[in-house]
């Protein structure tokens, strides 16, 4: 379970996140959707602390963790207990996609190599890139990167899987299969949050979408809720700009 | 004066017997300034306060200093500043005092230290520091990080360069000559003064500056393509 509360981040003069709380619950699924530049991103990366946030608490599980006086060892904790998959991929560039999966399991949970290739393999064979275990990531296309970027994070076996717009460095075939994987993760019942601009994908695939501008969650429901009958105006807008001329709420 | 092969003969046995010489004056300061040039570039890119200008000054006194003042410098300077820092003046050190080939390994270390802390800056840099995130998001220490993701790339990238100083290194031990250290160049140029065989004398320690040049080429090349089969890289 994921618990965020009242978090607060700035860049500078400017305010990215004021005052976000929100909670992801076991085995949920939710999708972040929003404008461009309202702090999706930011949000997501401060849950794992990428980004320090200047105020407010992150929960997975039994792990608390106060921005205000949050130690190295705590946010570490807070890692192992969170998967990111980022938008570009972030593949270890020096390493093949075994070892990209093995190595949290070898130098974060420091399981013995045998254990640890085993659990990489299950992992790999999920997201169908078994025969390219030996691959280095400049060997293969931005889709079965991205596909090995899952496995790595769920290899370490997660509380809760980060998101952060998996497909927007796709082109729409490449996107479609690692949408595929995505699905084929969710099915397992790990919590999900994802940031994601793929609309349709997050109605299908979450249990709940959070609509966020300007640095605030402005509401969140079941996609159903949202997209059909939004209670906020700004929502309301948003999604008809997404389905303009012939899409009617 | 006739070009005189027989010279070239009779002087080859000596200059060669220079050759481990010449080879522990490039090798020993490149392999010491190797390990000086990744701290130092890892204490730069942290960017410490104080540690960083100290570094920075001495980067740019032994990257625009030459060579040849360098050795100099530390031959004939450091036992008059001895004297001035222990004896108050009085001439009781000289050039003597200090073994050449000493100062000029000093003063070959820190000059490739220098050169190479800022190949493997540059070289630390060019590695996408978003695996670093990677790194974090899966609970890996920024130690264990650097160790195992972004030094390994760094490693590759710097090389080439690496190499290439190797190779320049080399050519520039010929000058610790001039501070009577007995490598390649102040055997042969010591054999040519008895009969003025200048010309001789310089053709065969040129020969002998091509083939060991050649050689580290080619190794240095198998070494390079290896590393780069390690990150996937066609070669």
């Amino acid at each position: 379970m994921l618990k965020v509360e009242n978090l607060h981040k700035t860049f500078g003069e400017r305010e990215i996140l004021r005052g976000i709380s929100l909670c992801v619950g076991d085995g949920e699924i939710a999708a972040i959707i929003g404008p461009s530049g309202t702090g999706k991103t930011t949000l997501l990366r401060c849950v794992n602390f990428l980004e320090h946030a200047e105020k407010g608490t992150v929960t997975i599980d039994d792990v608390s963790v106060n921005a205000e006086k949050a130690g190295r060892k705590q946010i570490l904790q807070l890692c192992r207990l969170s998967g990111m998959v980022f938008q570009n991929y972030n593949l270890f560039r020096n390493k093949t996609v075994l070892e990209n999966v093995t190595e949290g399991l070898l130098v974060v949970k420091k399981l013995p190599r045998a254990e640890a290739a085993e659990i990489a393999r299950a992992e790999l064979e999920k997201v169908g890139l078994s025969e390219f275990e030996g691959s280095y990531p400049s060997q293969l296309s931005g889709g079965q990167q991205q596909r090995a970027a899952i496995a790595r994070a769920i290899a370490m076996g997660p509380s809760i899987l980060l998101l952060d717009e998996p497909t927007s460095a796709l082109d729409p075939e490449l996107s479609k299969e690692v949408l595929g994987t995505i699905r084929k993760v969710a099915e397992e019942g790990i919590s999900m949050l994802i940031v994601t601009h793929e609309i349709d994908f997050a109605k299908e695939i979450s249990h709940r979408i959070i609509f966020m501008e300007n640095g605030v969650i402005v509401e969140q429901g079941p996609p159903k809720e949202i997209f059909l009958n939004p209670r906020q105006e700004r929502t309301r807008q948003f999604i008809q700009k997404l389905y303009p001329a012939d899409y009617q709420i | 004066m006739e070009f005189q092969f027989s010279f070239i003969r009779e002087t080859l046995p000596a200059v060669a017997a220079a050759i481990p010489m010449t080879l522990l004056l490039t090798l020993l300061p490149v392999a010491l300034g190797a390990v000086i040039g990744f701290f130092l570039a890892l204490l730069r890119i942290r960017r410490t306060p104080v540690l960083y200008q100290l570094i920075g000054l001495y980067l740019s006194f032994f990257r625009s200093v030459p060579l040849l003042l360098l050795l100099f410098c530390s031959y004939y300077g450091i036992p008059k500043l001895l004297n001035y820092a222990l004896y108050g003046g009085e001439r009781v050190l000289g050039v003597t005092s200090i073994s050449s080939l000493w100062a000029a390994l000093s003063v070959l270390t820190l000059y490739a230290g220098a050169y190479i802390t800022e190949l493997i800056r540059g070289a630390l840099s060019s590695v996408d520091i978003r695996q670093m995130e990677a790194a974090h998001s899966i609970g890996m220490t920024k130690r264990d990080s650097y160790l195992r993701i972004i030094i390994p790339q760094a490693i590759v990238v710097a090389l080439p360069n690496y190499f290439n100083f190797v190779l320049s290194t080399l050519k520039g031990t010929s000058v610790v000559f001039a501070i009577s250290v007995m490598d390649m160049m102040a055997v042969a140029k010591l054999a040519a003064e008895d009969g003025y065989r200048f010309i001789e004398a310089y053709v065969l320690v040129g020969a002998l500056y091509i083939l060991i040049g050649f050689a580290g080429e080619k190794i240095f090349r198998g070494i390079e393509r290896s590393a780069q089969r390690h990150m996937g890289i066609e070669v």
